[in-house]
């Protein structure tokens, strides 16, 4: 265990390890993917997280509450595989390894932090991977403005990478995914679900909270052109970090299968990411299918069922048609 | 910190005789003298007649030399701003109402049949925009059908003289009951060899193909070729150009598409000038920097600088990841200059060895109409000599905060000319909030008319405006 200072330089009394100093919090700039679900963030976040100066994360979901209590009661109580990106996460950074021991290990980890915030525990995780910084793409963050408040409050200099998607593809994709669940739950939850919500929801959020930026903190990045074209883009990403760039570090990231997340973890903590990344993490370089805002949409029944207005009005600032 | 290179002094204002003339909106420097076309916003009254004004450089007087003639209002005078929707028109059919209500461009050029360079002018009017020719500064003929043959145009902004022949396209539209000040049911680039005699051609398909290109904003020469930038609020602006060999229609190539990768916050480009090798693009949005039209925005102006070879280079904006490359802005300054409310590049101009901007600013909009903001507003005007350092000659409108926009800016051998848009109808506005604005209303009602004189180098500069 190693002891630490709290921001403002006293020393914790807790002893559980908290390797925090305002100094050190100065220096993180961690890079957060933003994007609604299903939009390639997982790859993104797994390419990004290989470059030798950057640290992919799974998804730890960390700015839905202010104390890590919260944290795991919430998701205990609404969605527990939510946790599995966070249990992974100090499995591997605390114990060394992700088994089901060490999982079960994290887990007792957390429950003796809970009194912790959220802000100093994620502190405690980007000190732990030092020098290199940490790339998060945890979804849940874009859904709500006060998580994103959370965001900066946490990390007033972090860097965001706002990656997008075409609406249609997206909209389907978490249909597929809903439905799935479905399958294997006996739900009906995919019925209920309105992704073009989702979708606009989780953009609009995004440019809101962009206008508090100073100019250049967050930049916006199309998925399809960054996976069409990832010898462009990756180098772009790495100027704009300001970290090393080079053949070999172009090469790190073009295998995000290395990183010790991009598989399925173990039996009590598979997940935290997408099920089809964790399945398949390597990097394909593909041309993406083009696609309209105009049409039909094939999961919203009715003669006129096209993309609301303010969907159509989004997606062009994006760069959509 | 403002750092003047010029010492700027106001040689009109009142709209130069009309309050109600609120909008210089083009100009041209002719025999000698500067020639100024007066808008009116809307065109309702008898008082709304547009106006040229002839400025006696050597004598600093000003002398109306045209006035629009009235006519019985139609239902066509009735059409509605699409931008401000909620407007009743104030006017009934039948009404006396000017013909014109302003001018949106203005050139020298020599045609065929001129025998000596000759001043058009493109008129604004519900009716059709004509064109006027003037060979003696004093006497003005219509010299087009309206609209070119067809009366929904409104107007025609861009005016560019190139390879011998004379180049425009139309700007806003009548539709029905429907305005629009801005795109044009005929977004196509016209071309004449002989505009004395009316004689137009198309030079470019509709929308350069493309119908989603719904305007072209403006054009200017670089080198051996004409470049067109279009209004486009379903992609952004694309920049077109054409080196006008062979008979029209030309053949045109695309240089920059998207809005230069900002999309639609790029939606239209608003003023273009060659300056030093290269060709600046300034970018805006209408209204007060949304468009509502098309829902896009709110977001501020943009400066490019496009080379011969087709690369471009981001000079005030937003960072962004494009197809060639990181765009950083050269000047190290965000969209507006740093300033949200700077939503338009309006007017460039090229004097010396620098290149001036002009902003629209909707500051004084932010306080008086959104409360939400410090009592102050204006219009910028910036400077540089290499796209990279800029200067800041204004940044409230040489002390006016109603004086939202920069319309005209001529740079001449004496000196640069500066003509403004006038919001003092929000002066009602600000009058009920309190009398922190009360100083301003010593200020006349009208478009205020500015001239700039360098300051030599080595000379202490003198803060700018008197």
């Amino acid at each position: 265990v190693v002891r630490g200072i709290r921001p403002g330089g006293r020393e914790t009394d807790s002893g559980l390890g908290l390797i925090i100093h305002s100094d050190i919090a100065m220096n993180f700039r961690p890079v957060f993917i933003l994007t609604c679900m299903r939009s390639y963030s997982s790859l993104v976040c797994g390419m990004l997280g290989q470059h030798p100066n950057l640290y992919g994360l799974p998804e730890v979901n960390l700015f839905a509450a202010d104390h890590v209590r919260s944290i795991l009661q919430l998701f205990k109580s609404i969605r527990p595989v939510s946790l599995n990106g966070l249990w992974r996460t100090i499995a591997e950074l605390e114990f060394g390894e992700q088994n089901e021991d060490t999982v079960e290990a994290a887990k007792v980890w957390l429950e003796a932090r809970a009194q912790w915030s959220t802000s100093d525990l994620y502190h405690h995780i980007a000190a732990r991977v030092r020098p290199r910084r940490l790339v998060d793409k945890s979804p849940l963050t874009v859904m709500n403005k006060g998580f994103l408040e959370r965001m900066l409050r946490t990390f007033p200099d972090g860097t965001f990478l706002h990656l997008t998607r075409h609406p249609r593809p997206t909209c389907r994709s978490i249909l597929e995914l809903i439905a799935a669940t479905d399958r294997k739950k006996h739900t009906t939850r995919a019925e209920r679900t309105d992704p073009e919500r989702l979708w606009c929801r989780a953009h609009t959020n995004i440019l809101d909270f962009q206008r508090q930026l100073p100019t250049g903190q967050m930049m916006r990045l199309k998925g399809e052109d960054l996976l069409t074209d990832p010898n462009t883009y990756l180098t772009q990403i790495e100027a704009w970090l300001e970290v090393e760039s080079s053949e070999e570090t172009y090469e790190h990231m073009m295998h995000p299968e290395n990183s010790p997340f991009a598989r399925i973890g173990p039996a009590n903590a598979p997940f935290g990411n997408d099920p089809s990344y964790l399945s398949q993490p390597r990097f394909q370089p593909r041309p993406i299918p083009s696609a309209s805002l105009n049409g039909q949409l094939e999961w919203r029944h009715g003669d006129n069922a096209q993309f609301m207005s303010e969907t159509v009005s989004c997606a062009r600032r994006l760069g959509y048609q | 910190v403002i750092v003047p290179s010029a010492k700027f002094s106001r040689i009109a204002s009142g709209g130069a005789g009309n309050p109600r003339s609120r909008v210089a909106h083009a100009c041209a420097e002719f025999l000698g003298d500067v020639f100024l076309g007066a808008t009116h916003p809307n065109g309702d009254t008898p008082e709304d007649c547009a106006r040229i004004l002839r400025y006696g450089v050597a004598t600093r007087e000003w002398k109306e030399v045209y006035r629009a003639p009235l006519v019985a209002a139609d239902e066509v005078v009735l059409a509605r701003d699409v931008l401000r929707s909620g407007n009743k028109r104030p006017v009934q059919v039948g009404q006396l109402v000017p013909h014109e209500r302003g001018f949106r461009g203005m050139t020298v050029f020599q045609g065929r049949s001129d025998k000596s360079p000759a001043l058009y002018v493109s008129t604004i009017s519900n009716w059709g925009g004509q064109f006027l020719r003037c060979v003696n500064g004093e006497s003005f003929q219509v010299v087009s059908e309206p609209g070119l043959g067809d009366e929904r145009l409104l107007s025609f902004r861009t005016l560019v003289p190139f390879a011998g022949r004379l180049f425009t396209s139309p700007i806003g539209s009548v539709s029905g009951d429907q305005l629009d000040r801005n795109l044009s049911v005929r977004p196509t680039v016209f071309v004449s060899d002989d505009p004395a005699r009316g004689v137009w051609r198309e030079a470019s398909l509709p929308g350069f193909g493309d119908d989603r290109n719904r305007v072209i904003f403006q054009m200017a020469v670089l080198g051996n070729h004409l470049y067109a930038g279009t209004g486009n609020p379903v992609r952004g602006f694309e920049l077109w150009r054409t080196d006008g060999r062979g008979k029209p229609p030309y053949r045109w190539e695309l240089i920059i598409e998207r809005g230069a990768w900002r999309h639609t916050l790029n939606a239209s480009v608003a003023s273009m000038v060659a300056f030093k090798g290269a060709l600046y693009i300034g970018t805006g949005l209408p209204g007060l920097g949304y468009d509502k039209a098309n829902d896009i925005g709110p977001a501020a102006a943009e400066l490019l600088r496009v080379f011969p070879d087709g690369r471009w280079e981001l000079v005030i904006g937003e960072p962004r990841f494009s197809p060639q490359g990181l765009q950083v802005p050269l000047g190290c300054m965000g969209p507006g200059f740093d300033e949200p409310c700077n939503s338009v590049f309006w007017r460039m101009a090229v004097r010396g060895d620098q290149l001036y901007v002009g902003t629209h600013n909707w500051r004084i909009y932010k306080y008086l109409m959104l409360q939400d903001d410090a009592p102050r507003g204006g219009f910028h005007l910036w400077a540089t000599r290499d796209g990279g350092k800029w200067e800041a000659l204004t940044m409230d409108g040489f002390g006016n905060p109603y004086a939202v926009g920069v319309r005209t800016l001529l740079p001449t051998r004496d000196g640069l000319y500066l003509g403004t848009d006038d919001h003092s109808l929000l002066r009602k506005r600000a009058r009920k909030l309190g009398p922190r604005l009360v100083d301003t209303d010593q200020t006349p009602s009208g478009f205020e008319m500015w001239f700039g004189e360098s300051v030599p180098a080595g000379e202490k500069p003198i803060l700018a405006w008197g």
